[in-house]
């Protein structure tokens, strides 16, 4: 299956190129907001009509579209003590979110603290609103937390790279901790009869597995782990995904999480006699967040590559996980 | 409307603003917030000979107001940049000045010959204050003879006007500057970053794989503000200067200080459009204090200006 292509912007010679020489087959990836755009490639002969007044058109050119924009705070939820979901209205931005694809937030307009904090996307409904969870961990993630319904808030954004998905295959997602934000919009995005959605969620203990009712309208299963046992089975997202990879066949991968996490999914994957299709979605300290200042590098086996421009979603047979991360 | 354009020497820029080296990529990494041709200057990533895969990570951290980061000069090497990644430029109204960073003397010879003859480049950058990379231990820009030297043969070996980026990291800046216009600058660019630690307490461990990395940001405009008014006071040379500008009035700040044209580093991390926006207000700066011409604010905080 050749890589999936964005919605790009389609430049004007593009579509007249198109036009004039209709190429025989064509391959439409046609991306409909909320099912991202994991949506199945349609092949047809010519190229329908309808295509050529679309103001996009998918070109192969996969810059994914950037928007900076004071996003007024529509709603908070406060999940807990420590964890939030807040929803923006933020139309640009919601018209080009795509699961995997992150935002990076201006918390303060002082100089301190002084960068943008880089928050998943928990969910976009493909034109006004965008959602984020996320949990309080010190300065910056504390004056997130403070804002008031109404406030604006500075967002740029879609970041990243999208998680790539495959109908052919059943899903199989995996989720530690907050992590859960982009494999949520991945499920809930990718609803169909075409495949199955499994969800593999683990956290320290059951108050901390989070938008369990959620979940349920987007998985067709889902498995929840804790480390200390007070919710289902005891232990980490690493047994029960051993067990579904040695019962079940045609499956792919998808997680987020703590780094060591990643590592060990990775691994999982890695071991069974043919290797699924495995996608992580790294995290890593973060300066300006589209690939200008080189600074959130993560080593790959072709180098350096940036998690917030080239990720923060990777393959991950290519990542080189740190032995010390796991 | 005031006249926005400055001159460095036989270097003429549209506007004052431009944008630090590191801290752009190769120009077009901001081109979906805004049009790169409305900046004065783009200082692009610093080049080495060879390509550099860089330091390991963590390569950034946060401080008060600063960010400290040891990126090691992370970069595509000049036989890319002679060979493709130019073409890039092509279309950008600003001027493109390449950074440029050796090991040794000879190295900065061959990458000025190199580099000033890449299509659009209009200037060139000596960057010889990069903490991040270690040669020989001392960075060549503490010691003014050897800066002199490099900027001399440099100077020789360009097609285009030589800008030498001076550390801050120095007892007297001054001394460094007077070496480095007497070698055949048209400039100096100041400052690079200042050397600086962050240790994480929990694990009792520096934050930086690298230890030591360069701060910017805010933290170090009161220094850098300073160094730009020393140098100007003792040599009225040609200043881009820079450290921490956030907004107009810390552009007009470094134009009071000294500075012909100020660069913006860090804050595009923050703002992506803080280049074009700084430039709007210092254009608004202009229009309330009656300025007609940009250069009459260079120097004008010092004493009988
Ligand atoms: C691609 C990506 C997606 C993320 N998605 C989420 C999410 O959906 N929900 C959520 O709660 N958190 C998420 N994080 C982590 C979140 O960015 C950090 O928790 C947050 O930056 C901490 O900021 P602070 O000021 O509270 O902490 P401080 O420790 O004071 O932050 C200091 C510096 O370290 C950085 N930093 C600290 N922790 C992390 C971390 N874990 N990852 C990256 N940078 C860090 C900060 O951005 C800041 O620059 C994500 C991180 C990345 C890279
Ligand atoms: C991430 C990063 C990378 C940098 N890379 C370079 C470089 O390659 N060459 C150079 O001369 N200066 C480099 N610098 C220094 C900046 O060009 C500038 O001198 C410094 O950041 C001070 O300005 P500021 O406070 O506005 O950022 C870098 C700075 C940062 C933050
Ligand atoms: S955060 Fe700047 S390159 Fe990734």
């Amino acid at each position: 299956m050749p890589a999936p292509v964005t919605a790009a912007n389609g430049s004007e010679a593009q579509r007249d190129k198109l036009r004039e020489d209709p190429p025989e087959k064509t391959c439409l990836f046609v991306r409909v907001p909320n099912f991202s755009y994991a949506c199945q490639a349609i092949v047809v002969d010519r190229v329908p009509a309808l295509l050529m007044d679309l103001t996009h058109v998918a070109s192969g050119d996969d810059r994914a579209l950037k928007h900076q924009v004071a996003a007024t705070l529509e709603s908070v939820r406060v999940l807990d003590r420590e964890t939030y979901v807040h929803t923006y209205l933020a139309p640009a931005i919601a018209a080009d979110a795509q699961p995997g694809q992150f935002l990076h937030i201006r918390v303060s307009h002082l100089t301190a603290p002084l960068l943008r904090r880089p928050i998943s996307i928990l969910w976009s409904d493909g034109h006004e609103r965008v959602q984020v969870l996320f949990k309080v961990v010190r300065t910056g993630t504390a004056l997130l937390a403070a804002k008031r319904e109404g406030e604006t808030v500075d967002l740029l954004g879609p970041l990243g790279t999208p998680f790539p998905y495959d109908f052919a295959r059943d899903a199989v997602m995996v989720a530690g901790g907050y992590g859960i934000a982009p494999v949520y919009f991945l499920g809930k995005a990718n609803r169909s009869d075409h495949n199955r959605r499994t969800l593999i969620y683990g956290a320290r203990s059951a108050d901390q597995l989070y938008l369990r009712d959620e979940l349920k309208e987007a998985f067709d299963e889902i498995i929840y782990t804790t480390e200390d046992g007070s919710l289902a089975r005891k232990g980490r997202v690493t047994g029960p995904l051993r067990d579904l990879l040695a019962a079940r066949e045609n499956l792919a991968l998808y997680a987020c999480g703590p780094t060591p996490m990643l590592a060990a999914v990775a691994d999982e994957a890695a071991r069974v006699a043919a290797p699924p299709p495995c996608y992580v979605s790294m995290e890593n300290q973060m300066g300006c967040g589209f690939g200008a200042c080189l600074g959130c590098v993560v080593r790959t086996h072709e180098g350096f590559k940036t998690t917030c421009k080239q990720g923060p979603v990777f393959d991950a047979r290519e990542i080189v996980f740190d032995t010390a991360a796991r | 409307m005031t006249d926005l354009s400055v001159a460095l020497g036989s270097l003429r820029l549209r506007n004052p603003v431009t944008v630090a080296s590191g801290t752009f990529g190769y120009g077009r990494e901001y081109e979906e917030f805004f049009d790169p041709s409305l900046l004065g200057a783009i200082f692009i990533k610093g080049i080495t000979i060879r390509p550099r895969a860089g330091n390991e990570t963590p390569r950034l951290v946060e401080t008060p107001s600063g960010l400290i980061n040891s990126i090691g000069l992370q970069n595509i090497g000049i036989e890319e940049l002679e060979q493709s990644k130019w073409r890039e430029f092509e279309g950008i109204a600003a001027a493109i000045c390449a950074n440029v960073s050796g090991n040794t003397v000879d190295e900065y010879e061959e990458l000025a010959w190199r580099a000033s003859r890449v299509p659009h480049i209009a200037a060139l950058e000596l960057n010889i204050s990069c903490p991040n990379v270690k040669a020989g231990g001392v960075e060549f820009g503490r010691n003014p003879a050897v800066a002199r030297d490099i900027t001399r043969r440099c100077v020789a070996a360009s097609a285009v006007p030589v800008l030498v980026k001076l550390t801050p990291n120095v007892t007297d800046v001054v001394e460094v500057a007077a070496a480095v216009m007497e070698g055949g600058a048209t400039g100096v660019t100041l400052v690079n970053t200042f050397l600086a630690l962050a240790i994480d307490a929990e694990r009792r461990r520096p934050v930086l794989a690298n230890v030591f990395g360069g701060l910017s940001g805010p933290a170090i405009k009161p220094i850098a503000l300073r160094m730009v008014w020393q140098v100007w006071g003792a040599l009225r040379c040609p200043i881009i200067g820079m450290g921490g500008i956030m907004n107009g009035t810390d552009a007009v700040e470094f134009l009071l200080a000294g500075a012909t044209a100020v660069s913006v580093g860090t804050a595009n991390f923050v703002n992506p459009t803080a280049a074009p926006d700084i430039l709007r207000e210092i254009g608004e700066y202009c229009d309330r204090h009656g300025v007609k011409h940009i250069s009459e604010l260079t120097g004008a905080a010092h004493p009988g200006s």
